[in-house]
Order: structure tokens, then C-alpha cells, then sequence
């Protein structure tokens, strides 16, 4: 359950590092933590004071952007926005996921499955166009082998 | 080798069998997705890569290969970030907004504990989707080519 | 029933629901409750697959709006109470009505969805009462392949198993979207095609099924006869004719011929608007083929000629020789999971179980002895006579199980009129399903996994299905209900035991002589009819000898082209076509409540062809109104090749879509022409 009441601690977010995937918000409990997609963009509210019993928010965090500090006594503000363009998918249109995090798999992903950069064209598509490219593929491939992906 | 998914396209006729069965198998969460399109449909299910974009981008290890060689999710250890939905060429990897965590295919190892075949594939009508050893799969193929060459064909529309 | 040792889980062996191709499955029960569903490899027709409605079957079981107990309707409310004053209500209804205007006032409705023993006794109930006023809904979709088949061939029945699809080499598919309504069929067409086999369609829409065709042929709606005909007129052209066949097993091919004198191809492609070129390489596929399958549905009956339609697929049948062979034969797809047991078991109210006519002196007789009665020899009012009927005074109460006649019957508007009129109306089903709330009584019966009995399939396969689940509440199996008013009535029906019951269909119905409750629930793949012994082992191929004709011939009958009753004009400028889909199920009372099934298709829609959507503006999923001149339906719009320019299609599922539709009749069968209606669209807007 939430925890208990404790000493205030501050939530401190790396704006660099953060990437916008939410995980933060998925796990904070007492949904303190609110992500939030309006128009072409993702919006991250965080508060800058925690008085929870937990670090969970920073523990998930994929990117380590999220720490905890002593609270001060004077604060800045009370609440954090992250701001990110979120990246419309190259076939329809729709948002589907923010920049920052294509960016990171465009960087990350090349080397952890042997291919080029240039061979992943399909990060900037949504899942759906992936589906729908993938199915079409397969068909004027004419061979009708799905299985063990050799890349 | 390890038995894995392959898929017959041209017996799909887009029932989405498959669909209803994976959900009945997964709580009402489907892991394979049929693409429709005017004169055909394709049935696609996780390939459960080698080189598994999907699992390479996981940092909490919620994504691990198993002995029989599939992709499989602990969902205790899903934080919901959704790197692996958007790390997944063909995107079939989907996202539980109620429970906040991914959901992907396990190739039904619950299943196949038993002796039984992925639901998908015990349950197409037509037999679309084989759950064998490539070179098995590889063979019908070669077999029927040779057939379809040989018949008497009217022409197609 | 296979009990799993480890867990307290027993697999129980059920045959699904829904469609007429009669799978297999088990299910899971624990405690007396449906738990889950596990797939049967080893049934001779789905080999443990399952269609998507297959495996949404448990989803109506415990679903919410199923009825648990029964209700009469007090100043437009609904009152719970007891089955004992339910059946007094009843009996007491039906009774009143008898006295007061004869037995022939009365109208029953059977179930294509209850056992062969459940509607064994329906009818016999309505005919101790003294009336052959009962029908079901199979006169809606096969009455023409009934009455046709039965006088031509010998049996209204498919000729071959399905199975046997994969030995045909030629496969003619006309008005049958089996890969959507009958998803096991494509598996062994499918293998037929690997083997080589060529497929021909011929569908007035581009369906799944005909993406398996090697050669789709795009007829305009209800232009068959013109087709076949002219595929004929090929046939004899060229001398493709089986002489031998014909000389030997058949009759009136002289006047077959004769009546095609003058009729050419280009008056055929005219009217179809398929291409000559097209026809003649149909037409010698099928002839030149070693093993011809015909394999056909509702776009063949469905119409003011579904007569005449079923008639020139026999003709064409028979000329080629391409019957009573395996891979040979004709396939009429029967749509529900007993349908084929509900005409066998007489639920017409033209028919005793078995095919005999009740206006044959002989027929009668017997079933007279059999009952201990004298019965009515006229023959009773069909499904849509019955509607009539009631709108027009001459029927006063229908008592309806298991069917939903507001949905599924033609022009909705007039349907509910026409019930609305009854002096009483009793509905037993498992959901208040749309006609059930026009009711005064209304009866809660148990779903499939909740009782025992047999079913039997489009393939002639007679199979017992097992109970696996504890009747919900105070929800009754039809049988005890149909026992309990018997007796009200002062009938008696039995206990109400399937097996007993079916030992009585053994003794009157020939063709079921053999499947006794012994042998039929220890066959896996059940058995099929004729069985007209305990030692013989049932019929796969009907007609290898001869046929079942008085003459043993199968009988020719020239028919020719007569177009749909009602014609596109201006401000109806569209052919609709209503039919089916694969996620959905006749009137969709379970499938509607099914969600797996239901939010993939969660409304009605209308094919439009790309060109008439751009010239009437409409964008994809508009709503958009939809009128003929019986009523108006709204409609989501799906944007297809599909259909040609000109045509649109909705499926029936949905309670607006009967609305549109026109309730003109074959005059033979009496079966509605669902097919064919001109309508307009409008914008939501307008």
C-alpha cells in the first residue's frame, strides 16, 4: 500500500535525460505523477515534493532521470512540466510515441540486433502501419515463412 | 531445432479465429493481429526473434528468452514503459491500459507444457498457422509449389 | 465426458452452437459450471479447430441478460413467477384459443437450435393438438433445397461430407460465403486446391470466399438461372454431357434441352453481366471435371426464384454427372446447428419427421398408429403464412421457442404488427431477445452446454451432444418445458428424457432407425443418415446406386430466368443484398452479447462501392440513413470493391436491417427474397 507519511523528500528530474515513456506514472501509486497528451504533444507533470515512503518512480525510470534529494526548505516551485513533441507516424499521421524515444531506439536498437540504422525504417511508423507494412510484406514475399527472425 | 509459428498465408480468410482464442487465452488480451486488405488477410504473430529487438531493449529484465527459444514477459518485473511496443518491427506487441504493463505472445507455453499447440494454431479453420520445425514447414511448401505448377489452372480474375 | 484425474475438470464433448457444419469441442466444466473450452482433434470435420464464434461460445452462458425465470407481462411490466403458473398460463392460452376458433388458430414456432428430440415433440405437440400450423426457421433459408431436392433427388440434404471437399478437382461455388458463414468448409476446399483442384465463384460480391477462386464470376443479384442456364447451354453446345449417366439415372432431359433451344450466351452474359468468355470456362471445368463439387447457400435460395434457382443447380448436376461419387456432388450449406434436425424431426408444416407429406393418405395412417390420434390432413401455415395469418386475425396465439422472428423474418415493421395482433403470444428462449419482449409469457429455456440430446449438422451427421453445465437458475431444457405443457394439455410426452425420446424417433423415422442413443453417443464424428439399422454403419455418399426419387431417377426441371420482384428505380436506386458475416450469428441475439465477437462488429453497416460512395460523397464510417419502402435503418458506411456499382450490402445481424427488407415469396417454398430490394441511402445529414 502508499506509504506512510515520512520526511519530505525532493523529486529531482533530469529534463535531459527524460525520454517521456511514463513508466513514472504507471508505477507511482498515489498518482502523483500525471502524463498527459494534448494536440502534438506529451506533457509530464511531476510533483517536486514527495512525502511518500517510496523511490519507485526512480527506481523505473529507464533512463535514470529521476532522483530524490532533501527537500529545501525554500521551494522554487511546486510542480515540474516535461514537455515533448511527440512524432507522427510516417504512414498515418497519428502520434504515436515521443521523439526522444525514437530517438533512443534509433540509437540503441542497431547495435543490440546487428542491423545498420538506415535498415530501421519501420521505428518511425506506428504500430498499427507496422502491422499493416509487415503484411504486406509477407505477401509479395510469396514465401510464407514467419519464424525465427534471422537479423 | 525448435518447433516456432509459421504461417500459410494463402489459406487466411480473415475468420480471426485466432484473435478470439488468443484473447480467450490471455484474459481477454490478444497477441496476434490479422491485416486485412481487399483481396487477402495475414495473420501475424511475434516472430520470438534471435536477435529480439524487444528483449535487447528491456532494462528490467521483464523480457527473457526461454529453454524453448520464445520471447516471454514477466509482467511482475513491467514497468509500462513501452520501449519493447515501440522497439517491435512488426508492432505486435500491445499495452494493458488497465493493468499498465505490455502484453506480447508467450507462444501459449502453458499449452505447449501440455502437449497441445499455441491456441492460434489448434483453432484456424484452415489451417493457416503450423507450429513446427522450419525444415517440416519448409518441405509442405516445396511440395505444393511443384503441385500448384503442375495443375490445370483457370484464370485468376 | 473425459475426466482429467489430476484436477476435479472434466472435458465434456459438445458440438458447438452456432453454425450447420456440426464441430466438435469440449468443455471444460468444474463443479457443474462451464470453466473453459478445449479443442477436439479428433472430430472427422474440424479436427479441433473452431471459428471465431466457436470460441465465443462460453461468452452467452452466464452472460447477464440470460433469462432465469420464467415472467408474464402485467400492464407493460414484466412479472416474475413460478413455472407452475407459467405452464397453466400456457396451456390455458393455447387451450382457450382451440376452443374458441379451432386448433388451426394456433401457430408454432420450432427451434433450429434445439436438439432432434426437443423438436420431435414440438411438433407432435402442435399435431395431438390437431394442427400443422408449425414451421421453423429453415423456410427462411432452404425451403427451396427441401422441396426441390426432395422431389429431384430423393433427399433435401447435402450428398457428400464435407471432408470430402478435398477430393473434388472442380469446385462450383454459387451463392455461398462459406469462409465467412461456414469457416470448416474452406479448410477442405483449400486442400482440394493444393491437390490441384480448381475453385469457381459465382457471388454477386466480391467475398473471402472468393479469394480462394480461380475464376470469380461477378453476377448481377438474382440472375442464377440465367448463369446456370447458360453454363448448360455450353455443356450441350459442346457435347460435354455425361450420355451415359444421364440414359441410365435420369429423367426429362429431352425437355431440358428443349427448353434451352434458342437461349444463347450472349442473352445469358446480357443478363448476368458475366462475360461469355467466362461462362464457357465455367461451364467445362465443371462438366470436364473428374470429381465436380457444387457447393451452394443462400444466394441461391433466397429468392422469389429460390425455387427455380435450386432446380437449375441440379440440372446442371445431373447433366454433368458429377453426383453420388466421392468428390462429387451437391453441398447445400444448412445454417444452424440443427436445422437439418429440425426439418428431419418434421418441424414443417408440410412434413412428418422424415419427409412424409401429411397430406399422404399412407404417411398418415402411420403416424396416427404411432401416436395413438387422428391427425390433420391439411397441410399447415409456414413461417411468413403464419405472420400474414396473424396480422390478418386467422391465427390468434403463437406459442415461438427458440427464435427470434421480429429479427430475422422480412419486413420487421410488418412482423411486429403482425404479432402485436396475437390475442397471446409465449416466446421461450435464452435472452428476451426483441420478439420475446412483444410476448405475454415468456419461458426461460437452458443454452446448449446446459442439456443433453442429439443435433444434427448440414452433413447429415446425427451427433449427441453432452451436458456439461448445471441449467442456470430456474432455466428449463426445452424438452421438460415442452413435456409439462404436453401434460397441461392433457398429452403425454414422457419424462423428458432425450434418450427415451430418441428411441421413439428410431422407431418412426427410417432414416434414423439406426442411431439409437447407444450407438450415436459412443461415435465420435456421430453418424450419418440414412442409418436405417442398428448394424449399418451410415451413408456418407447419398445416391451412389440410384436416387431416391419413386423412380430412382434424379429428375430434370427446365427453368428459366424470371428477375427479382422488386426493381432499382429513382428514388431507389440501389440493389441491397443482406447477408451474413463471420463474426456474427442470424439475428445476433448471442453473438451481439458476445464481446469478443461483438466489438469487432459492433453495428450495422453498408458495403458501398468506392465510385458510388464518391459520387453520393460518403466517407468512410459515415452514418448514413438507409430507406426502401418498408422503413429506414441507419447504417455505418464501409467503403469496398466488394460490391459492384449499383449494389450495397448489410448484414442482418442487426434489428434494423429486417426493416428494409421485402417479404415477397417464392410461391413454391415460401422462403422471402432477402437478396434482392432497391433502396436508397441518404446522409446523416440531409
Amino acid at each position: 500500500m502508499v506509504g506512510s507519511k515520512h520526511d519530505k523528500k525532493r523529486l529531482v528530474i533530469n529534463t535531459e535525460k527524460c525520454i517521456g515513456c511514463d513508466a513514472c506514472t504507471n508505477v507511482c501509486q498515489p498518482g502523483l505523477i500525471a502524463t498527459i497528451d494534448i494536440g502534438s504533444q506529451r506533457i509530464l507533470h511531476f510533483p517536486i515534493i514527495c512525502d511518500e515512503d517510496c523511490t519507485r518512480c526512480a527506481d523505473v525510470c529507464p533512463e535514470g532521470a529521476a532522483a530524490f534529494t532533501p527537500a529545501p526548505d525554500v521551494l522554487p516551485t511546486e510542480y515540474l512540466t516535461v514537455t515533448f513533441d511527440l512524432l507522427p507516424c510516417e504512414r498515418c499521421g497519428n502520434l504515436f510515441t515521443t521523439r526522444r524515444i525514437v530517438d533512443k531506439l534509433l540509437a540503441a536498437l542497431p547495435k543490440e540486433i546487428g542491423a545498420d540504422p538506415g535498415e530501421l525504417p519501420w521505428l518511425r511508423l506506428c504500430p498499427i502501419c507496422r502491422q499493416a507494412l509487415e503484411g504486406e510484406n509477407v505477401v509479395s514475399e510469396k514465401i510464407s515463412v514467419s519464424g525465427h527472425l534471422k537479423r | 531445432m525448435s518447433k516456432a509459428i509459421y504461417l500459410d498465408f494463402g489459406r487466411c480468410i480473415y475468420c480471426r479465429a485466432c484473435e478470439v482464442a488468443c484473447e480467450r487465452e490471455h484474459d481477454g488480451l490478444k497477441s496476434i493481429f490479422v491485416v486485412l486488405r481487399e483481396r487477402f488477410a495475414v495473420p501475424l504473430d511475434c516472430r520470438h526473434c534471435e536477435k529480439s529487438p524487444c528483449l535487447a531493449i528491456c532494462y528490467t529484465q521483464a523480457l527473457t528468452r526461454s529453454p524453448e527459444g520464445a520471447v516471454v514477459l514477466d509482467v511482475t518485473k513491467c514497468t509500462g514503459c513501452k520501449l519493447c511496443v515501440f522497439a517491435c518491427p512488426f508492432g505486435l506487441i500491445s499495452f494493458d491500459s488497465v493493468n499498465k504493463v505490455v502484453a506480447k505472445c508467450d507462444l501459449c507455453l502453458r499449452r505447449i507444457e501440455e502437449g497441445k499447440e499455441p491456441a492460434c494454431v489448434s483453432t484456424c479453420p484452415t489451417r493457416a498457422l503450423y507450429y513446427d520445425e522450419y525444415e517440416t514447414f519448409m518441405e509442405r511448401l516445396m511440395k505444393r509449389s511443384a503441385l500448384i505448377l503442375g495443375r490445370s489452372l483457370l484464370v485468376r480474375r | 465426458m473425459i475426466e482429467t484425474p489430476a484436477t476435479k475438470k472434466s472435458l465434456v464433448l459438445t458440438i458447438c452452437p452456432y453454425c450447420g457444419a456440426g464441430c466438435g469441442l469440449y468443455v471444460v466444466a468444474e463443479d457443474g459450471k462451464a470453466v473453459g473450452i478445449e479443442y477436439m482433434p479428433e472430430h472427422p470435420l474440424n479436427e479441433g479447430a473452431l471459428c471465431p464464434k466457436g470460441n465465443a461460445a462460453l461468452e452467452v452462458l452466464y452472460h447477464a441478460d440470460r433469462l432465469r425465470y420464467p415472467m408474464k407481462k402485467t400492464k407493460g411490466n414484466w412479472e416474475r413467477i413460478s413455472w407452475d403458473e407459467a405452464i397453466d398460463l400456457v396451456a390455458s392460452n393455447l387451450a382457450q384459443v382451440c376452443s374458441d376458433y379451432g386448433p388451426d388458430a394456433l401457430g408454432f414456432l420450432s427451434s433450429a437450435k434445439c436438439t432432434n428430440e426437443e423438436n420431435y415433440l414440438f411438433q407432435k405437440l402442435a399435431r395431438l393438438i390437431g394442427t400443422n400450423n408449425v414451421d421453423h426457421c429453415a423456410r427462411l433459408c432452404h425451403s427451396p433445397t427441401v422441396a426441390i431436392l426432395s422431389k429431384t433427388l430423393g433427399s433435401g440434404a447435402m450428398t457428400n461430407l464435407i471432408p470430402e471437399l478435398a477430393n473434388s478437382t472442380c469446385i462450383f461455388v454459387t451463392g455461398s460465403n462459406f469462409a465467412e458463414n461456414h469457416p470448416l468448409v474452406s479448410r477442405w476446399v483449400l486442400d482440394a486446391k493444393e491437390r490441384g483442384a480448381g475453385v469457381i465463384v459465382a457471388d454477386a460480391r466480391f467475398t473471402p470466399t472468393a479469394w480462394l477462386a480461380d475464376l470469380f464470376l461477378q453476377i448481377k443479384p438474382g440472375t442464377d438461372v440465367a448463369l446456370i442456364n447458360g453454363m448448360i447451354r455450353v455443356i450441350l453446345d459442346e457435347g460435354l454431357f455425361k450420355r451415359d449417366f444421364i440414359a441410365r439415372r435420369t429423367t426429362g432431359f429431352d425437355e431440358l434441352a428443349r427448353s434451352l433451344e434458342g437461349y444463347t450466351l450472349e442473352e445469358a452474359a446480357a443478363i448476368t453481366g458475366v462475360p461469355v468468355a467466362s461462362i464457357i470456362k465455367a461451364a467445362r471445368a465443371y462438366a470436364r471435371a473428374e470429381a465436380g463439387a457444387m457447393v451452394y447457400c443462400m444466394g441461391i435460395t433466397q429468392h422469389i426464384t429460390g425455387s427455380d434457382n435450386v432446380a437449375a443447380c441440379v440440372n446442371l448436376a445431373l447433366v454433368c454427372g458429377q453426383i453420388g461419387r466421392p468428390g462429387a456432388g451437391l453441398f447445400p450449406l444448412r445454417g444452424q446447428n440443427n436445422v437439418q434436425g429440425a426439418c428431419d424431426m418434421g418441424a414443417l408444416a408440410e412434413f412428418y419427421p422424415g419427409y412424409q407429406r401429411v397430406d399422404n393418405e399412407a404417411a398418415r395412417g402411420k403416424f396416427e398408429e404411432a401416436w395413438g390420434v387422428s391427425l390433420s390432413p391439411e397441410p399447415g401455415l409456414t413461417v411468413m403464412e403464419m405472420v400474414n395469418a396473424a396480422a390478418e386475425g386467422r391465427i390468434k396465439a403463437i406459442y415461438i421457442m427458440g427464435e427470434n422472428p421480429l429479427l430475422s423474418d422480412p419486413n420487421a415493421h410488418h412482423t411486429r404488427e403482425a404479432l402485436s395482433k396475437l390475442d397471446f403470444l409465449v416466446v421461450q428462449d435464452i435472452f428476451l431477445t426483441e420478439t420475446a419482449q412483444l410476448a405475454n409469457v415468456v419461458l426461460p429455456a437452458v443454452a446448449w452446454a446446459e442439456k443433453e440430446g442429439t443435433v444434427t449438422s448440414t452433413e447429415r451427421r446425427v451427433q449427441w451432444t453432452e451436458q456439461a453445465a448445471i441449467p442456470l437458475e430456474e432455466a428449463k431444457t426445452d424438452l421438460w418445458i415442452i413435456c409439462q405443457v404436453a401434460k397441461r394439455l392433457g398429452f403425454d410426452l414422457g419424462d423428458a428424457d432425450a434418450a427415451v425420446v430418441l428411441t421413439e424417433i428410431n422407431r418412426v423415422v427410417s432414416i434414423h432407425a439406426g442411431i439409437t442413443p447407444e450407438r450415436v453417443r459412443n461415435a465420435v464424428g456421430g453418424l450419418i443418415w440414412p442409418c436405417p439399422s442398428p448394424e449399418h454403419p451410415g451413408t456418407p455418399i447419398l445416391y451412389t446406386q440410384e436416387f431416391g426419387t419413386p423412380d430412382g431417377r434424379g429428375k430434370f426441371t427446365p427453368v428459366t430466368y424470371r428477375p427479382p420482384v422488386e426493381q432499382t428505380r429513382a428514388d431507389f436506386p440501389f440493389v441491397l443484398i443482406t447477408g451474413r458475416v463471420v463474426m456474427h450469428y442470424n439475428a445476433g441475439s448471442m453473438t451481439r452479447r458476445s464481446l469478443s465477437l461483438a466489438k469487432r462488429v459492433p453495428e450495422a453497416f453498408i458495403e458501398v462501392n468506392p465510385r458510388d460512395a464518391e459520387r453520393l460523397s460518403l466517407a468512410q464510417d459515415e452514418k448514413v440513413r438507409v430507406a426502401t419502402e418498408r422503413g429506414e435503418a441507419s447504417a455505418r458506411v464501409e467503403v469496398t470493391e466488394r460490391v459492384a456499382e449499383g449494389v450495397v450490402f448489410m448484414p442482418f445481424h442487426f434489428p434494423e436491417v429486417n426493416v428494409l427488407t421485402i417479404d415477397a415469396l417464392d410461391p413454391k417454398a415460401k422462403i422471402p427474397e432477402y437478396k434482392v430490394a432497391a433502396c436508397r441511402i441518404e446522409r446523416g445529414d440531409d
